[in-house]
């Protein structure tokens, strides 16, 4: 086990229970979401070898809409000590939100937290859409996606902000342009491995990337997340009983949440110095724990779209270089092994610390050998993004 | 000239917040002019607005009308109709234009043929353009004209 940089009341706890449900595409499942949050909570609990109704903790993020209550009843929980939402942002939250479990446990507060996230667009309403946001008649003020300032203008969706961001990026490190088709075919490559991928069972060649429909330009079709129905669950248990439930606890060893000054204003505004918010995490990474991202066996990076994923991996400092002097993504490092976003499926980022998980479980079905170290990266260009490093 | 494709797409309508906050740039953009909030103390310009400067914490920021020249930063294409209804208003450009002088970035469209090349590091100036949905009042948008580009429209 690493030696960890972090302070003690946040180090000593681990995901020892991963559960997740089958992934449908956007709308079509039957089960509701809440059945779907009920099954991965069981599940994530089957895997820990306990009981639903020894959860004594709740942590989610990006505004959740489970009633904490109803879940605790559902589940049987004998008495709740803990619930927290993790406040603003998005995807960003995923990782913040296995922290705020690690806090909790290794403060003595809980002792079974469940991390979890369900999605079912009939219910958000579609994100790819912008949903409601997109939908509503008027918009005041400047949320930092879709206030006053974009909306009124066609920015409907994360996918027009992130295309704005994908064009000034290639336009910056035009050789980079590939690295987004390598990544794509990358994610499809690894879901082949993982029967539970949407995108299991299809390929996807280069022509067919180059090939497919923009929606957004530079974002092709194919540079876009999968959007799925679905629910991801964790428990986290403090170490040393952590131990006792998994034969190789994925032990929370590392944590970075930032939002540097001026990345939480409307996106457009975000000031360069500030990059895509990724730099900050990894630096802080190292100085916790003296990891450095291109020392990891396996990471997660969050794709909601390849340009997102290509720069985070970037201000990570994990590309290589060939001969010829372009840049690759790494050669080291197996990237989003159960397919990611862009190929498994998307609950907002938690389908990725789940697989993160997993990697250190031994229960991927794309298993890394001998993986130890496993990192799981927010989204690039959100305000307040994250990244957590897991080991055996 | 053609009417912009987004014109009769029910798009959100741009409101003042009902704090006042940002009354004067809608004043300002009633009247065809760009208004933006900049610090007294420290004349830092800042965008989207607040009470207080950001960068000096002082409350003593005011509102200056700027020119509304400025150069692409961004820009993208949107092809998938992003909902059902603006089908027929795709493909349509966005762009990230920040502003000469004052240094933030305003986000808007373009007029004209929406399949024109456009970009990063183009001048831009602005032209405003009046929006009238059936169920709200008129409202203005600036959109930004290439500075290269040509003027016949038919």
């Amino acid at each position: 086990m690493l030696g960890s940089g972090l302070p003690s009341n946040v180090g000593r706890a681990a995901i020892v229970g991963v559960g997740t449900t089958p992934l449908y595409r956007r709308g079509t499942s039957e089960r509701t979401e809440f059945q779907l949050l009920l099954d991965a909570a069981r599940a994530a609990c089957g895997a820990a070898g306990i009981r639903t109704r020894d959860i004594d903790g709740f942590s989610t993020f990006a505004d959740d809409g489970t009633d904490p209550g109803r879940l605790a009843s559902a589940l049987g929980v004998t008495t709740l000590t803990w619930s927290t939402m993790q406040w603003g942002f998005g995807g960003g939250g995923a990782g913040a939100a296995v922290v705020n479990a690690a806090m909790a446990v290794s403060a003595g507060l809980a002792q079974n937290v469940l991390v979890f996230r369900a999605i079912h667009q009939g219910r958000m309403g579609r994100f790819g859409h912008g949903g409601r946001k997109a939908a509503r008649r008027t918009v005041t003020g400047y949320d930092y996606l879709y206030g006053a300032g974009v909306a009124p203008h066609g920015v409907l969706g994360p996918v027009h902000t992130y295309a704005l961001r994908a064009s000034a990026y290639l336009h910056a490190k035009p050789t980079h342009a590939q690295l987004l088709e390598d990544f794509a075919l990358t994610c499809n490559d690894q879901a082949q491995r993982n029967p539970s991928a949407v995108r299991h069972g299809k390929s996807l060649s280069s022509e067919a990337y180059r090939s497919s429909r923009y929606i957004a330009e530079p974002l092709r079709l194919y540079d876009c997340g999968q959007e799925t129905d679905g629910a991801v669950a964790l428990v986290v248990c403090p170490l040393p009983r952590a131990a006792t439930l998994a034969e190789r606890p994925a032990v929370v060893a590392g944590w970075a949440q930032h939002g540097p000054r001026g990345s939480a204003l409307a996106v457009e505004n975000r000031p360069p110095e500030i990059g895509e918010g990724i730099t900050g995490l990894a630096a802080t990474l190292e100085a916790q724990t003296g990891v450095k991202p291109s020392s990891v066996d396996v990471i997660q990076v969050y794709d909601h779209f390849t340009s997102a994923a290509v720069t985070a991996l970037d201000e990570l400092g994990v590309l290589d270089v060939d001969e010829a002097g372009n840049p690759t993504l790494p050669r080291g490092i197996a990237l989003n092994t159960s397919g990611g976003h862009l190929a498994e499926g998307y609950v907002h980022g938690l389908t990725l610390v789940a697989e993160a998980a997993r990697q250190v479980l031994g229960q991927s079905p794309n298993q890394v050998v001998g993986c130890t170290t496993s990192l799981y990266v927010g989204p690039a260009s959100t305000p307040f993004t994250g990244l957590v490093l897991l080991s055996a | 000239m053609k009417p912009h494709p987004l014109s009769g797409a029910a798009l959100p309508v741009p409101q003042p917040s009902d704090d006042g906050l940002d009354a004067e740039h809608y004043r300002a953009r009633r009247r065809g002019e760009l208004a933006l909030q900049r610090c007294d103390r420290c004349d830092t310009w800042q965008w989207p607005p607040e009470w207080v400067c950001r960068r000096c914490g002082s409350a003593a920021v005011s509102w200056q009308v700027v020119p509304t020249v400025g150069r692409i930063k961004a820009w993208t294409r949107v092809w998938n109709p992003p909902r059902p209804d603006l089908r027929d208003s795709v493909p349509y450009l966005i762009v990230a234009v920040v502003i000469d002088g004052a240094g933030i970035t305003l986000v808007g469209n373009v007029p004209g043929d929406q399949e024109q090349q456009v970009a990063i590091g183009q001048a831009v100036s602005g032209v405003y353009r009046t929006v009238r949905p059936n169920d709200h009042e008129p409202y203005a948008v600036i959109d930004w004209v290439p500075s290269s580009a040509t003027t016949t429209e038919s």
